[in-house]
This record gives structure tokens, sequence and C-alpha cells, in this order.
């Protein structure tokens, strides 16, 4: 039984008298110990998918159709009091700005023992040792004296790792991270990885990773989930991904990368850019751009059909079972 | 293609201005509906510029014409009491003079004399914050400093200050041409500091922008860069302040005016009204310090609430 | 090269002569707080040496990408070049003409429509009040090039140059998505018939198919009018795709500088080693790549008697935490390590 599992998603923003459909048959699953890459461009949708399944979604938006169950319960449905007690213990969040992810005014130490102590029957004391391993264990070089640091005085990947500290120490079993890495040079961003690779290894956490690197997914995730104006268009084990793009959106994507090993005269062209929530066409949302649309495109939308190693939601593969 | 040329040979201020005015409209549009109070405000606010501006004409008297004074009208009641006379229709005061004209010329000294003084206190201003803020280093410094200093001077202190000189440096006739210009400057000097403030902080936020960046790279002169490009981007809280500003100079005016160190008795304003009612009030005749006070009341608050509706339209996160 | 053969205009220019010819340019900022408060607190001065002698030439036609970590001065590079920013020392030579000095400013500005740049934030860099046909015949005007119709034209020209359609000059920055105000940003650049080019990470904030649309834009454009780029980006894919010749920068000197190709096969400063290990790479999945320690140190007071990277170098030894590495030629690169110089490295 997958740990998280959402089915059919569809989330609406009402904005005057318009309904934007920001997300529209979503459906994903990721199993325990599994790390499941979601990318995309801005806008696709990939944040609204997080902050859905923490039950973090600002009033605007709402969901309209669709489930999401964590560890074979509803929790779309839950009130604000039981999905406080999911957050944390079962599912744990990092998001990108990590200045903003923690208090300015306290010292790191005090988050962390206070949000240790929510958590668990530690006492005080026994929560700042425990602070102080994970602080160690993801890194830092001397953790004792960070936890009396404020956060604007440590860096931003020091920053980043008390984040997911934070997340992750009641031991969620999956921690969703959003672009934990955008902001950080590589060398730092190759540190926070490492603290990601080593909580699923010892602490078997399952991760949603949602990130535009394309590298980093392929660096870190088993499958990836490929969004494309609010709607998945491809899920597929990693490698498959990579070496054997399905549909025609993730197979420019992947062109349009430059690579480091791989030179090459151009980069895949992808004309305009994807259409804002307001002004979606008609059919597949990527037919516009598309270089093998086709008649049908322009007119129905395609489900999510299998396809080489996974499923990609395009027309092209419709009727190869 | 005609069309894109004259907007490019338009230049930035038609484009700027009328990009404000479409704020305007939109902004006059959602008030409407949404406050009643300010569209009541922005018509007294109307009002009360139109009346000044036609003041000769509309009024039914001329009050500075000594010759059409009558004493036998003198110290009359507003037209609804006994002994009223509808070519009075606010009573009148102890020399015959008619209380709607003295208030209509009134409120066109009140406008004029804090209208100017706002107008030379954001001109000043707004080129010294943009130098200030431009510059920066020790000249802004020096600059600000000065401005702090300026600040902690209230305007009714720096009227006294120069009228005082004034008052034993030049005889009375003189002392009384060059009143009203003493007033405007030292509102305008009152009201200066805040503007210059303002904008430079703006300005210097706008500065370490790229397009600025890309402006300097293309050589253009630093004061075309201030003119075209960093003052549209600061300007929609100036006016803010500036119309703020204004409700507040026609009070610092009425004060003064009201103390006897303002405009000169022979020349009617809000303030000096109020004050020669002011002797009047205890005997009975009210409405020769009620009317001029009402019509302050209603000036300043109507420009207030103009002010705040500004900083509202203006402001591109609200709107 | 003499000094006077700049003055005159470089009518007779030998075609091998560096467009951009870059000496020993420093740019240092005062990090410490005004002398008064400074002397309360008992405080040294403290320099932020944001750029510390770097050098380097431009050939004609080519481009030349500075490529480091946030905060090592790469950007810093880009403003000295156009003029944003004045050096603490050095020289810079435009066509064989020096542009920095007071004696040579007079000389700087006829130069300075021949140089523009590209910053990485479309949006702040075009004024949100003026429609993009007047932001980009700024410089037309700007530089007298043209007036009335003939700029209207070449307006449109520019726009359709960069992949707009020329109606899209009525329209106001704030109404395009940001690989479109990208593309404006860059005909405003051109607007002015430049040489050379600074881009300052003008795809950073570009999701990757836009990203892919602007660099091949910029690619084409180099092709077309002969342009040279001092690029300067954190992204070596991106960097490796658009250049000839790469400069590793680390607090504000350089650590290697080589041939894109060689760089990329053998790449021989610690540092430009690590950041090549440690990016992630789509064509090796699931590869563990070993993190470095430590964190970079700010360049506020950086020791100049010592190896800026020492302390997060595997091969470090006294040497390198006693003498600062100048570069020097280390097969076809350039490399600023005495490990390499030794042959210490394997």
């Amino acid at each position: 039984m997958p740990l998280l599992d959402i089915q059919h998603l569809r989330i609406e923003f009402v904005q005057g008298r318009k309904r934007l459909v920001a997300l529209d048959d979503v459906s994903l699953a990721i199993d325990p110990e599994e790390v499941l890459g979601v990318v995309g461009e801005s806008g696709a949708g990939k944040s609204l998918t997080a902050m859905s399944v923490i039950g973090l979604l600002n009033p605007p938006a709402t969901v309209t159709r669709g489930q999401i169950t964590i560890d074979g319960r509803r929790s779309d449905n839950l009130t604000d009091r039981q999905l406080r007690r999911i957050r944390g213990k079962i599912v744990g969040a990092v998001f990108q700005e990590s200045l903003t992810s923690l208090n300015p005014l306290y010292t790191i130490g005090r988050q962390l023992v206070q949000t240790i102590c929510v958590h668990s029957d530690l006492t005080a004391r026994a929560a700042r040792g425990r602070a102080v391993d994970l602080l160690a264990e993801f890194g830092l070089s001397t953790p004792e004296r960070q936890l009396d640091a404020y956060p604007h005085q440590l860096s931003g990947g020091m920053r980043q790792r008390v984040v997911i500290a934070l997340a992750v120490c009641a031991n969620p079993r999956l921690l969703i991270a959003d672009e934990p890495t955008t902001a950080l040079d590589v060398s730092t961003q190759a540190q926070i990885l490492a603290v990601l690779r080593r909580l699923r290894r010892e602490y078997r956490t399952a991760i949603m990773l949602i990130t535009h690197d394309m590298g980093v997914i392929a660096e870190m995730a088993d499958r990836v989930a490929v969004m494309y104006a609010g709607r998945i268009v491809e899920d597929a084990p990693v490698r498959e991904v990579v070496a054997h793009p399905q549909h025609p959106y993730t197979a420019a994507l992947i062109g349009a990368i430059p690579r480091l090993r791989r030179q090459v005269g151009r980069l895949t062209r992808i004309d305009g850019a994807m259409p804002p929530l307001s002004a979606l066409p008609r059919g597949c949302a990527f037919h516009p751009r598309c270089p093998k649309a086709f008649a049908r495109c322009r007119e129905e939308r395609p489900p999510m059909l299998s396809s080489g190693g996974g499923r990609a939601a395009c027309w092209l593969f419709d009727g190869n079972g | 293609m005609a069309n894109a040329r004259t907007r490019i040979a338009g230049g930035t201020r038609t484009r700027f201005s009328a990009h404000l005015g479409r704020r305007l409209v939109r902004g006059c549009a959602d008030q409407l509906i949404d406050s009643p109070a300010t569209v009541v405000a922005l018509l007294l606010a109307f009002g009360f510029c139109t009346m000044a501006v036609f003041a000769p004409w509309l009024a039914p008297h001329d009050t500075s014409d000594v010759g059409t004074l009558d004493l036998m009208q003198a110290l009359r009641p507003p037209v609804w009491l006994e002994g009223g006379d509808w070519a009075y229709l606010l009573g009148t005061d102890d020399q015959g003079r008619d209380m709607l004209s003295g208030i209509i010329f009134g409120a066109r000294t009140s406008l004029l004399v804090s209208g100017v003084a706002v107008l030379l206190a954001t001109l000043l201003g707004t080129a010294v914050g943009l130098f200030c803020g431009w510059v920066g280093g020790r000249p802004d410094a020096v600059l600000m400093r000065i401005a702090e200093v300026q600040l902690s001077f209230p305007a009714i202190l720096i009227v006294l200050l120069i009228d005082g000189l004034g008052r034993t440096a030049v005889s009375t006739d003189l002392h009384n041409v060059a009143a009203v210009p003493v007033l405007i400057i030292a509102i305008a000097l009152s009201n200066w500091v805040q503007i210059a403030r303002t904008v430079r902080g703006s300005s210097m936020a706008e500065k370490n922008k790229e397009y600025v960046q890309a402006a300097r790279v293309l050589g253009i002169h630093p004061a075309a860069i201030l003119l075209r490009h960093i003052l549209p981007n600061i300007f929609a809280p100036v006016l803010v302040i500036a119309t703020l500003g204004i409700a507040g100079a026609i009070l610092t005016e009425a004060t003064l005016s009201f103390l006897g160190v303002g405009v000169p008795p022979t020349q009617p304003s809000l303030g000096t009204l109020i004050r020669f009612g002011n002797n009047f009030l205890i005997s009975g005749e009210w409405w020769m310090t009620v009317f001029p006070g009402l019509a302050l009341v209603l000036l300043a608050l109507s420009v207030n609430i103009v002010g705040d509706w500004l900083r509202d339209v203006l402001n591109p996160k609200l709107s | 090269m003499a000094m006077g053969e700049g003055e005159c205009t470089p009518a007779t220019k030998p075609v091998n002569r560096p467009l951009i010819r870059v000496r020993d340019l420093a740019c240092h900022f005062v990090a410490s707080p005004p002398p008064l408060i400074r002397l309360l607190q008992r405080r040294r001065r403290s320099l932020l040496k944001a750029v510390d002698g770097v050098s380097f030439d431009i050939a004609r036609g080519t481009t030349f990408s500075v490529v480091g970590e946030s905060g090592c001065g790469k950007s810093t590079i880009a403003r000295l070049l156009v003029g944003l920013l004045p050096p603490t020392r050095g020289r810079i030579e435009f066509d064989g003409v020096d542009i920095t000095g007071d004696r040579a400013r007079r000389n700087a500005r006829a130069l300075r429509r021949r140089m523009q740049i590209i910053f990485q934030d479309a949006t702040a860099s075009l004024d949100p009040r003026w429609r993009v046909s007047a932001i980009v015949g700024e410089p037309i005007r700007a530089f007298r090039l043209a007036d009335g119709h003939e700029r209207t034209e070449r307006v449109s020209t520019l726009l359709s140059a960069v992949g707009l359609d020329p109606n899209d000059g009525n329209r106001y920055p704030h109404q395009f998505s940001s690989g479109q105000r990208q593309r404006v940003s860059i005909a405003r650049a051109l607007a002015g018939n430049p040489d050379f080019i600074v881009c300052d990470e003008p795809t950073s904030s570009l999701d990757v198919s836009v990203q892919a649309q602007i660099l091949n834009l910029l690619k084409d454009l180099q092709t077309r009018l002969g342009l040279t780029y001092l690029f300067i980006s954190h992204n070596m894919a991106v960097v490796s795709y658009v250049s000839d010749e790469i400069a590793v920068m680390y607090l504000g000197r350089f650590c290697e500088v080589a041939a894109t190709q060689e760089l990329l096969r053998s790449p021989r400063h610690p540092y430009t080693r690590m950041l090549l290990e440690t990016i992630p790479d789509i064509d090796a999945p699931g590869v563990r790549r070993p993190p470095i320690g430590g964190e970079a140190p700010s360049a506020i007071d950086t020791p100049s008697d010592c190896c800026a990277f020492h302390p997060r170098c595997p091969f470090a030894d006294d040497r390198c935490r006693r003498e600062r590495p100048a570069l020097r030629p280390a097969g076809p690169a350039q490399v600023a390590c005495h490990a390499v110089e030794e042959n210490r490295i394997g």
C-alpha cells in the first residue's frame, strides 16, 4: 500500500466571478521509502500539490474533487486539529526559503527543542540533546554552539539543515521538500542532498522532492512526475525519463537543459511559454507548443496512458497498450 | 505605425500622466461604489477650489471695496434668523461686511497660501531628496542633518521669527505687502523636509534597480535619469504627502492668521475671520466665528480625505 | 601596448587584438562602520575585496565566462567592465583604449555605446512606467542614432530580431512573461549597435525551456552580429554551453582559466574539480557525490598571504597556508594552485 496516495485531485481558485482550475486530475502515489521527484516549470502546480498534501492550502484555493490518502487515512477532509497531528508525525515539510521558515526572534535551539517537545515526551534537556544529535548528524560542525545562534547568524546551507532537522525531528514517514536547494550554491546544495539521502537510508523516510532542476531529480529520485499547466504529463522511473522521455514536453524539457558531459550544438527549442491558468487551451494543454500535435490533441484532453516504462498523458500512446 | 511614433515622440511626461490618469479614473469608479464619504469630500474639495478661483464673480459682495460697506448693515444675523436679510445670507460682521463673501474670499486666500506653500515645499523637497538620494555620501549627510534641524522647528515658530524680524526692520506698509509671501515661505519651509525624506528614501531604492543601472550604462545624463526614470516611479507618494500637506498648511495659515501674524487684516482669510468673530462670540454674534470655522473644518477635512484616497488609489499593491 | 595608440580612434585596428583586455583589476569596498563608530567599538577597518586582481583578455566574437558561487565577485566584474563601479586598481582596455582612470573618462564616453549589459532580473531592469518601444528606443535616442520614423523602424527591427512582435512595443513590461521581458532587455542592449555585451546571469531566474530560448537567442545574435560576450553565471552547465573560454572564480580571484572543452575534460584546480564533481547531472542518475566540507568563507578581510581555498582543499599543505598562488600556465590552461604547480595532484 502506498504511503501517500493522491487520486484525481482538482484544486480551484475563485477569483472574483472566475474559477481558475489550478490543478486537475492529479494522481500520484509514493511508496514507503521511495523518493518521488516532482518536476516542472514555475506555475505548473508542483508546490500546490505539496501544499494540499500537508493541508496548507490557503482560502482562495480549494480542493474541489479527488482525495488524498496518507498512511491509509483520508487527509483532505480532516479538521485543523487532526491535520496538526499528521503534520510532523507523519508528514514533514521543508521549503525553499530557509530564512522565513525560521522565527527570527528565537535561537534555533529554542525552536528545535520546542518542536521536539511537542512531538515527544522528552524533557527539555533530553530534547536539547536530541537536537544536538540531529544537527551533528546533518553535518553541522559545532552543533552545541549553533543551537544558541539566531537564524540570521547562520549561512543559507546551515539554515536549510536546521529547517530539515525541524521537519524530521518527529521521524515523519514522508518528507515534502519543496525546492530545498534552489537558493543555494552548488557546494551547499551537495550537502543538503547528502542530508536527504541520509534521511532515506537511515530513517527510511519517503521523500517528495519538488524541484525544477532535472539534475537534482536524476541524482535523488526513484521515480519522476513531470507536471505541466496543472496536470501530470508523465510519471515514470527516473532512468526511463532521462534516457527515453515519452511525453513530447518531457523530451523537450530534457533537450533544453544544458549538459556538462554531453555538449550539444543547440538546445532543443520549445517556443512560447506555459499558458496561464486563465487561458488554458482546449484539448491537451501542451498542444500549441508541441511539435507532434495532431487533430485529436486540439480537441480532447489525453488521459494517462502507459508508455515505455511508465505512463504519459499523450495521445501518441493511445492504443499501444 | 503612426500611432507608435507619436507615442515615442510624446515623451515620458504624457505617458506618465496618462498612466496616472487611468489609475485615478479607475480609483474614482471604485470609490463611488465603496465609500460615499470620499465622494462627498471630493465634491467639497472641488467646490472649494472652484469657489476660490471664481471668488470675484461668485461672492455677492466685494468685501475689499471699502466704498460699498454700509455700517447700517453691521452685525446682521443669518437670513433665517430674525433681522436677517436675503442680501446677506450668512449675516454680516461689525463693519457691515457680508460673511459669505468673506468666507469665499477667505477660502481663496487660504487655498492660495497653502497651495503655493506646498508647491514650493514639493519642488524644494523633491529636488533635495532626489539630489541626496542620487549623490549619497557626505552631501547627503549634511543636507539631511539640516533637514532634521529644520524639522524640529514648527511652522508657527518660523513665522513668528520672520514676522518679528520683519516688524522691527520694515515699515507697516511694506510689512503688509510682504506678509503673504512670508507666510508662504514659512509654511513651505516647514513642509519640505518630509517630502525630501520620502523622495530620498524612494530614490535610493530605485537607484539600485537594474533599470536605472541600464540607463547609466547607456550614458544617459544623471539629470535625465532622475527626471525620466526615477521621478515618475516615486511620484505617487509625493503627491499623497503634498495633498495631505495642503490640509495641514490650511490649518497652519488659519492658526497664524488667528494669532495675528498671518495675512494682514485688510485681506480676509478664514483665520482672520475667526479671529475677528471671536471677539463677538460672547456678545451673541456667533455667526461671525462659527461660519468661517465650519468652512475651515470642511476644507481641511475634505482635502485630507482626498489625500487619503489618493494614497489608496496610487498604491499599486492595493489596486 | 603604448598608451598613445589608444587615444586615436582605432581605424587601423589589428584584427587579432583582443577586444577586451583587463589587467590586475580590483574592486574593494569598505565593510566597516564610519571612523567614529569604529573608534568607539574598537574595531579595525575592514575591506571587502570583491574583486582582487584579475586579468583576462576577450577575443573578438568570442564568449568569455566567469563562473563561481554567490559572493565570489563575478557580478562585480560585470559592473566594473561597463563602468557602473569604479575600480580600486587595475586597468580595462576596450579595443585598445584604456577606459579606466580619470584621464580616460572622456574617451570612455564615446566607447560606452559599444558596450552594454543584460541583467539577471529582467523585471527590475525595465522601467515599469515606460512602454517597451520607449525602452528599446532609449539608447537610439541617447546616442542620437536615429529620429522619428527611422527610430520607430529600428525599434521594430530590434523587437523582431529578439523574437518579439513589433506591435508588442505598445505594451508595458508587466504585460510580458519573464522570458519576453529578458528579450526586451536584450533588444535594448542591442539598440546601440554594441560590439560587446556583458550578460550578468541572464537566465538564472528563468525556467529551463525559456532559458534554452534565451541562450539560443544569445548564440544566434553572436553569430549574426559578431558580438563579444562576457558571460557571468553560477551554472557550470549553462556556461559550458555558451562559452569559448571559462574562468572559475573563488573569493575575488580566478583560480583557473581555460578553454571550455579543456576545462570540462581535465579540470586542474581542486576547486574546479570540486565544482564539476558536485553538480547533479542528468546523465548520471543515482550517482552519489561526496559533499565538500566547510562553508565558503566571506570575502571580508580575506588574508592575502595564503590560498583562499586552502581551508576546504584536500591537497592543502604548508605552502598553501603561507603563500598566495598566482595564475600560472599549466598545460593549455592557467591555474592558480601550488599543488598543481608542484604536481602533487594525481
